[in-house]
């Protein structure tokens, strides 16, 4: 599989928040698409399913998971998922992602992206439980890249080679998130573009951007702040590399105006056409 | 899986109680030594569950002070570790937590308001139904009153409240100083519900009327609702009162179905 033909593409989105449905509803906003957080909307009613409706009307979605916890020891949790298909029937997106982590065991969950072991093992296990989800789901789903803080010992391989070899394991596709690349790139000293290079372009439908916050030592992945410049450089080489790939920003905390963001998107909407102008 | 499964058990107890056996399974290295990088993780397990109480919580966070609520949420994140997919379910039994530890069961105030903040996040995501009007039960037949019932609309909750959390919520929401806490002689009996508009609304009861609802919610009949008031009306005159009731408990938006007894 390494023909990118077939992708599916949505062009630039935005990661959806309370904060801007009224924006959102009364300018109707040109942005192509919306990435949703799937547990925000996983409750019984209420206005954020009202707005997530009327925002749908106009506007294709793709559905974002933090919940899945697809790398635990525990069992897939079928009430989950069932929830989660019946959102999906509900909401129609264009696909469905969660992360390549655990969040917890025997029942607990800690609401955090939790980072994987690399080793064999653990890509078995990752990439059977994918299938499953695959399977129960009837469609194959996103796998994103998470920012980690810490390296096991037991790990065999590369984070790189993990995710490469579980995407493939799994028959499932990426969501690519350069930003994490840039900080676990930070955190254990790896260089972002030979993360980049070995992709397979045919399986990355997705690219998260974020900001993120540099402690000196580490940084801590907060999605609080604009992106910084080796983040676009990074996502200028990422295009080059992989060519067009449907693009969002996430913004999780410290959410500015509409517009803000709305300008953030012109950016790497700007790198990504200077950079298929370059190629052409 | 022996080892992932060894692995992630000792993670997530490091993550409830900080001990040190994930201490030698992480690599660190002159910038960022093993037990730090593990630190990144535990820290923000717990500003993220804090986070959340904060923003379910914020009138028990004015009661309490930055400091106490602090400490409090430390102590209930360590007595009630998450199970929710969704990070919105977490501190559901704040309440009770109040209510049954010291010091802060010595101050029923606690315990009341974290109650009052958790109905408001259940009416906020409560599931849609519709609402019947005046008009429904006006076309139903007198002589069937009596045995009809009614469904609630499911937003709706009662509380009985001793003191004024309500008001010092609300003042809470609007970033404005609240009063003063302030109990009552006796408890005041509160609905809390969510309109068509979306919007949360809240009204207290005189205490006849929040029995006659009482019975009404545990599925008693226009007949039985009437006898639940004979205490403050004469038998003659109560179905009166409760039609009179009924009116503003439609109007309100609070019934969800007329129940007629001839269903099938
Ligand atoms: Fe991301």
């Amino acid at each position: 599989m390494n023909s990118t033909e077939h992708r599916p593409y949505l062009g630039f989105g935005l990661g959806l928040r309370p904060d801007h449905y009224p924006h959102i509803i009364e300018h109707k906003p040109d942005v192509d698409w919306f990435e949703i957080l799937s547990e925000n909307y996983m409750v019984p009613g209420g206005k954020p399913l009202v707005h997530l409706d009327q925002i749908r009307a106009d506007y294709p979605m793709v559905m974002h998971g933090v919940s899945m916890s697809i790398g635990s020891t525990d069992p897939l949790d079928y009430d989950y998922l069932k929830d989660l298909k019946a959102l999906a029937d509900h909401v129609q997106p264009e696909w469905i992602s969660d992360h390549l982590c655990w969040t917890g065991v025997h029942g607990t969950n800690m609401h955090d992206l939790l980072p994987m072991p690399y080793t064999e093992e653990a890509a078995e296990h990752i990439a059977a439980k994918i299938r499953e989800v695959q399977d129960y789901l009837g469609q194959r789903i996103l796998i994103e890249n998470v920012s980690s803080y810490l390296t096991y010992k037991q790990s065999e391989m590369t984070e790189w080679e993990f995710y490469n070899l579980v995407i493939e394991k799994a028959d499932a596709l990426m969501l690519l998130d350069v930003n994490n690349i840039y900080v676990s790139g930070f955190n254990h000293q790896f260089d972002p573009k030979e993360y980049i290079d070995t992709v397979d372009p045919a399986r990355v439908w997705q690219h998260h951007l974020a900001g993120h916050t540099n402690h000196g030592e580490y940084i801590i992945d907060t999605h609080d702040h604009p992106i910084i410049d080796p983040v676009w450089e990074l996502y200028e080489y990422t295009v080059a590399k992989l060519g067009p790939v449907s693009t969002m920003i996430e913004r999780d905390d410290n959410i500015p105006p509409f517009e803000e963001l709305y300008d953030e998107l012109q950016v790497a909407k700007g790198i990504a056409q200077k950079v298929q102008e370059q190629a052409a | 899986m022996e080892n992932l499964k060894q692995l992630q058990e000792d993670f997530q107890r490091f993550l409830l109680t900080h001990d040190h056996g994930m201490d030698d399974q992480v690599i660190g290295d002159e910038r960022v030594d093993a037990r730090t990088r593990l630190e990144l993780y535990g820290d923000s397990y717990w500003l993220r569950l804090m986070e959340a109480l904060e923003d379910t919580y914020p009138g028990l966070h004015t009661l309490l002070g930055d400091e106490e609520f602090l400490r409090a949420g430390r102590v209930y994140i360590d007595a009630h570790p998450s199970s929710y997919r969704s990070i919105r379910w977490f501190g559901d039994r704040m309440a009770e937590f109040m209510r049954d530890n010291t010091p802060w069961s010595g101050e029923t105030i606690l315990g009341e308001m974290a109650e009052l903040e958790w109905a408001r996040t259940l009416v906020f995501d409560a599931a849609e139904a519709p609402v019947v009007g005046e008009e429904d039960m006006a076309s139903v037949p007198p002589q069937t009153w009596g045995e009809l019932t009614f469904t609630l609309h499911p937003s709706v909750h009662r509380l009985d409240l001793e003191w004024n959390v309500n008001a010092i919520r609300r003042e809470v929401e609007k970033d404005e100083e609240p009063p003063a806490p302030e109990k009552g002689e006796y408890p005041v009996p509160w609905l809390l519900w969510r309109k068509s508009d979306y919007q949360t609304w809240w009204r207290s009861m005189d205490v006849d009327e929040a029995v006659a609802f009482d019975t009404l919610a545990e599925g008693g009949n226009f007949a039985s609702i009437s006898e639940s008031i004979l205490e403050w009306v004469d038998a003659e005159n109560a179905p009166l009162r409760v039609a009179g009731m009924l009116k503003r408990w439609l109007n309100d938006g609070l019934i969800s179905e007329l129940v007629t007894s001839n269903r099938e």
